[in-house]
């Protein structure tokens, strides 16, 4: 193996190397960033026929959520972006405007004459317009609801040992205390996890006790915009909710993810789990999860109100405008209600009421009823320009107080002051 | 390759015997540790995804997981991606770095401000560089492009692979070099020809330690590629999403990662155990 | 000045020059901007690099105390790593010097760590360890121990992430180490053979020193690694629970991308570089003190 046949095999590579540069974009492709979910594989398998429609190629690249937003900011803060459609978290509804990366919707809605009307408000309002204007369309929803074994319920073993604690008839509970008071019981008499927790910090569970602070009539901000809370109904809810981790939860609650939950509850090995409204299709699936298929049902937040999630699409403003027109027309397109029907009938999650009454759609999916209470009765996470970094400050301190680090009037006190800090700073 | 190992016998540091054995006894139990985990992400990467979780050694069976990563994650073509990208920056930086490194070792050049200041250009978390060097690329069209990426991972080498040789030719005797420069070889020819054959070893080390950097790295990747150029790392990275981690891909896309490295490792360990014959030359 | 040294001088540039000019072109625009990040107003909400504001930013990451806590975090996971790496390192890389027999498969074996990304890593082990459904810890249960909770509980946390670190990047330090071992000369040991050395004084004194100088440039290239990777805390853990998981590089990473102060992410990435600088020189500084003169020559020049 002499040097040289290294070094010829170098310029050969170098050739490879140089012409492996790919060709310019047709001007009428739209690029999107995207996440590798159904939703996204649902409208890519769609795609031909908007092509044939008009003549536009559209084409997805596929990412992990959290390496999403590294790239897209990378992208917008430059002169042009390789992306010239966004797939927008709501989580980053605020953040996007703020920075100036979003082009304002309303002239391109008044000129085609969109009908904003059958979209959902609690989507409009979360991943659709805010105080200045229309900068999105909802694309889908995750709001949160709970996930519940039905078997458990109606196992008479149980029922009579919960009678017997007093508690009356075992059913889906009503409010927060009777579900964690349910969780606790699954746990000590099932032998399973009572509650399968997404305690990991950060996004996990902030997302998850946003649902136990909306359950007890808690709020991070009031009608004003002021912060709420460090409020009695908060630390309620985080009493509940760090009760739950240490006496319902599956061991390991501190450093699960969504995967973790969704593998332990499809396993049979957990009664419920506070989670997107649409793993429920996910775990009733006999071929996936045996275990448990057709032995789950999904009910809206115990207490009446989950949290709030979705997509939006949005156009960046650092294009021309022959393609923000061409991403409009996607736009439009993807989210009309012949489109969202076809792509609910696959398992899209709508964020427009008429999809969730169409009758197609409830026949083959009627859990679908209930899915519209929890899109509509959810509220959202403070949406600004810093919700994510306010994820993990909340994050750290309900870790913090669900590992018994600190109490949890000390991780309330500071993480209502995280919040105000970061909205001062947004302003 | 029986022949040098053979060779390696008689010498003062290979003692046989009871020694021996217990090398051999340690040496297992260190690969026992290192490889009872790849072993189970062997064995997921053939199992049907629902069951990946299962306690059962074998579960199931199925290729599901590489033939769905191959066809519907286009998996080959990042694949391919990485091998460029990778073999690129070593074959871009190996030379460049081994000359540093000489200067360094020998001439003292630049003095110990330069040498370090060199290595400090690494010291920085990657988080501070990404940016600015996506701003430049972009300017220079060498965003979304293998020759960008080659480029960045050359530059990302380049410090460790110079202090590594940097280190080998500190070993490397002198008097050989001077030998044949009296005999009228230039110190450029006495590199190539002397220099640089003795130094094989350090140079195979490096050259495989330059790819796996490469192989390995994700944030740059991550920023500077798209959706044909992306490699490995990022691919696999993808396949966790808020619909829950695709683990049987993961660990099939893991498997085929590691087998080019352990194809190289017997290369590299040919150079290693070549690196005796070393003392023999002087 | 004698014609040799402008000579020497001469040549030496020329064999430096060509890398470190690929070095400037590419990294130095990304260094000095980054620097000027450093010291301006630019965030994400205000994306101009003035007005400059100085040392703003450096104080406003060393006023927040989540700074302190990453800052000795990371002293001490650095610390556990890399002693573990350099410590195992050696063994396994002496035991490799001493057989010839099935050193392809060991080599073999100890380099698929290496060839993993460490997003991919993380996920594998998050699978191994996850705490209800895994086979770590359905393997403890088998043998009578209690299940562990790997990556949360804050006890533990730390330590599984080091020991998974470990166990990815020790082959790299084997691979360096097997390589400088190979490469060092017969004639001292067969010397000292015939001295009577035991193999603890011919360790000690001949391949420790000999070593020295391959061995110093693994341990600080694992030291500057370890100091700023953060995929494993990000695949891991975010930091948790709580905050026991939280390095320096991780902290900047916040600060830029989810806090979209990219100017305070990189004061924080600059006061950690000025941390590995500093642990880097007083390293060397160490060495040469503890190595004396003329173990210096023996490293420096081994056999030369």
């Amino acid at each position: 193996m002499g040097l040289r046949s290294i070094l010829c095999a170098g310029v050969g590579l170098a050739a490879m190397v140089a012409l492996g540069t790919p060709a310019l974009a047709d001007p009428v492709t739209l690029r999107a960033l995207m996440e590798d979910v159904p939703e996204t594989q649902i409208i890519e398998a769609m795609l031909p026929e908007f092509q044939k429609e008009t003549g536009i190629t559209v084409e997805f690249e596929k990412l992990a959520y959290g390496d999403m937003h590294d790239k897209l900011v990378t992208q917008l803060t430059s002169a042009s972006s390789a992306y010239n459609l966004l797939e927008v978290d709501f989580l980053w509804a605020g953040e996007f405007p703020a920075a100036g990366w979003l082009a304002e919707l309303t002239p391109f809605v008044e000129k085609s004459k969109f009908d904003l009307s059958p979209f959902i408000p609690s989507m409009m309002d979360l991943v659709g317009r805010n105080k200045t204007g229309l900068y999105m369309i909802p694309m889908y929803n995750y709001s949160m609801g709970m996930i519940y074994r039905t078997d458990l319920l109606k196992d008479a073993k149980l029922a009579a040992a919960w009678k017997a604690a007093g508690k009356g008839a075992l059913e889906p509970p009503k409010s927060l205390a009777d579900y964690v008071t349910l969780s606790k019981f699954m746990k000590a008499n099932a032998g399973v996890a009572g509650a399968a927790m997404q305690g990991q910090r950060g996004d996990p569970n902030s997302m998850e006790f946003s649902n136990y602070l909306f359950s007890s009539g808690g709020a991070y901000l009031d009608k004003d915009g002021k912060v709420a809370l460090d409020s009695p109904q908060g630390k309620t809810a985080l009493d509940l909710y760090v009760d739950n981790v240490k006496n319902g939860a599956q061991q390991g609650a501190l450093s699960a993810t969504l995967d973790d939950t969704l593998r332990l509850m499809c396993d049979g090995k957990a009664f419920s789990m506070i989670t997107y409204w649409w793993m429920l299709p996910q775990v009733d699936d006999a071929k996936k999860c045996p275990a448990v298929a057709g032995k789950v049902a999904l009910g809206v937040m115990p207490g009446g109100h989950g949290e709030s999630g979705g997509w939006g699409w949005g156009i960046p403003k650092n294009t021309d405008a022959a393609t923000q027109q061409a991403a409009w027309t996607f736009i439009q397109w993807v989210q009309s209600k012949k489109v969202a029907v076809a792509r609910a009938m696959q398992g899209h999650a709508p964020v427009r009421s008429d999809v969730y009454s169409d009758k197609d759609v409830l026949a083959k999916y009627p859990d679908y009823a209930t899915a519209e209470q929890v899109v509509a009765s959810g509220e959202a996470f403070p949406v600004f320009p810093y919700s994510a970094q306010y994820e993990d400050v909340l994050g750290t301190q309900l870790s913090l107080a669900a590992g018994g680090q600190t109490d949890s009037a000390a991780a309330l006190k500071a993480a209502a002051s995280g919040l105000s800090d970061l909205l001062k700073k947004a302003k | 390759m029986s022949a040098p190992a053979a060779m390696r016998d008689p010498d003062g540091r290979g003692r046989a015997g009871p020694r021996r054995l217990g090398s051999h006894i340690g040496l297992v139990l260190a690969c026992a540790l290192i490889l009872l985990p790849p072993l189970w992400v062997l064995r997921t990467s053939f199992v049907p995804e629902p069951q990946t979780y299962s306690s059962d050694l074998m579960p199931g069976a199925t290729l599901d997981n590489y033939v769905g990563l191959l066809t519907r994650n286009k998996f080959a073509s990042f694949y391919l991606n990485s091998v460029i990208v990778a073999l690129g920056s070593v074959v871009l930086a190996l030379p460049f770095a081994a000359m540093t490194g000489y200067a360094f070792a020998r001439f003292r050049t630049g003095g110990r401000l330069t040498r370090f200041a060199v290595l400090a250009t690494q010291m920085l978390p990657p988080v501070a560089l990404v940016l600015p060097t996506f701003a430049i690329f972009r300017a220079f069209g060498l965003t979304d492009s293998r020759l960008g990426l080659t480029l960045a991972y050359a530059a990302l080498n380049l410090p460790f692979l110079t202090w590594i040789l940097m280190g080998f030719f500190e070993g490397v005797p002198v008097d050989l070099e001077w030998a044949a420069m009296t005999d009228g070889t230039t110190a450029w020819g006495a590199f190539w020809r002397i220099v640089v054959p003795v130094s094989l070893p350090g140079l195979a080390a490096a050259g495989v330690l330059g790819f796996i950097l490469a192989w390995n790295e994700f944030l740059f990747a991550l920023v500077l590629t798209g959706p044909v150029t992306q490699t490995i790392p990022v691919a696999l990275a993808s396949l966790q999403s808020s619909n829950g981690v695709q683990i049987g891909k993961v660990s099939a896309g893991v498997v085929l990662a590691v087998v080019p490295l352990v194809i190289a490792s017997r290369f590299i360990q040919r150079f290693i155990v070549q690196g005796l014959t070393f003392g023999g030359v002087k | 000045m004698s014609p040799v040294w402008t000579r020497e001088w001469r040549i030496g540039w020329g064999f430096a020059l060509p890398g470190l000019t690929l070095l400037l072109i590419v990294m130095g625009f990304p260094l000095v901007y980054s620097a000027i990040m450093a010291v301006s107003s630019l965030t994400l909400m205000h994306p101009s690099l003035s007005p400059l504001v100085g040392g703003d930013n450096f104080a406003t990451i060393l006023a927040s105390p989540g700074f302190w806590h990453a800052l000795w975090l990371t002293f001490g996971y650095s610390l556990v790593t890399v002693t573990g790496e350099f410590v195992i390192g050696l063994g396994v890389a002496l035991m490799l010097d001493r057989v010839t027999a099935l050193k392809p498969v060991y080599f073999a074996i100890l380099t698929i760590p290496m060839a993993m990304s460490p997003v991919s890593v993380g996920l594998i082990w998050r699978m191994l360890l996850q705490p209800n459904l895994g086979i770590a810890n359905h393997l403890l249960e088998r043998a009578g121990l209690p299940r562990l909770d790997w990556l949360g509980s804050s006890d533990l946390a730390f330590w599984t992430m080091a020991g998974i670190d470990i166990w990815q990047q020790v082959s790299f330090v084997v691979l360096i180490l097997a390589a400088g071992l190979a490469a060092l000369p017969r004639e001292p040991y067969e010397a000292a053979e015939v001295d009577g050395a035991t193999a603890v004084q011919q360790f000690w004194f001949l391949t420790l020193p000999m070593l020295r100088p391959v061995a110093a440039i693994a341990i600080i290239i694992q030291l500057i690694n370890e100091f700023r990777t953060y995929d494993l805390t990000y695949v891991l853990t975010k930091g948790g629970p709580g905050t026991s998981t939280e390095v320096l590089s991780f902290f900047a990473y916040r600060r830029a991308f989810l806090g979209l102060s990219l100017n305070e992410g990189a004061a924080a990435s600059f006061m950690l570089l000025a941390v590995v600088l500093a642990m880097t020189l007083a390293f060397f500084a160490t060495l040469e003190r503890r190595a004396g003169p003329s173990a210096r020559a023996a490293a420096g020049g081994a056999g030369g």
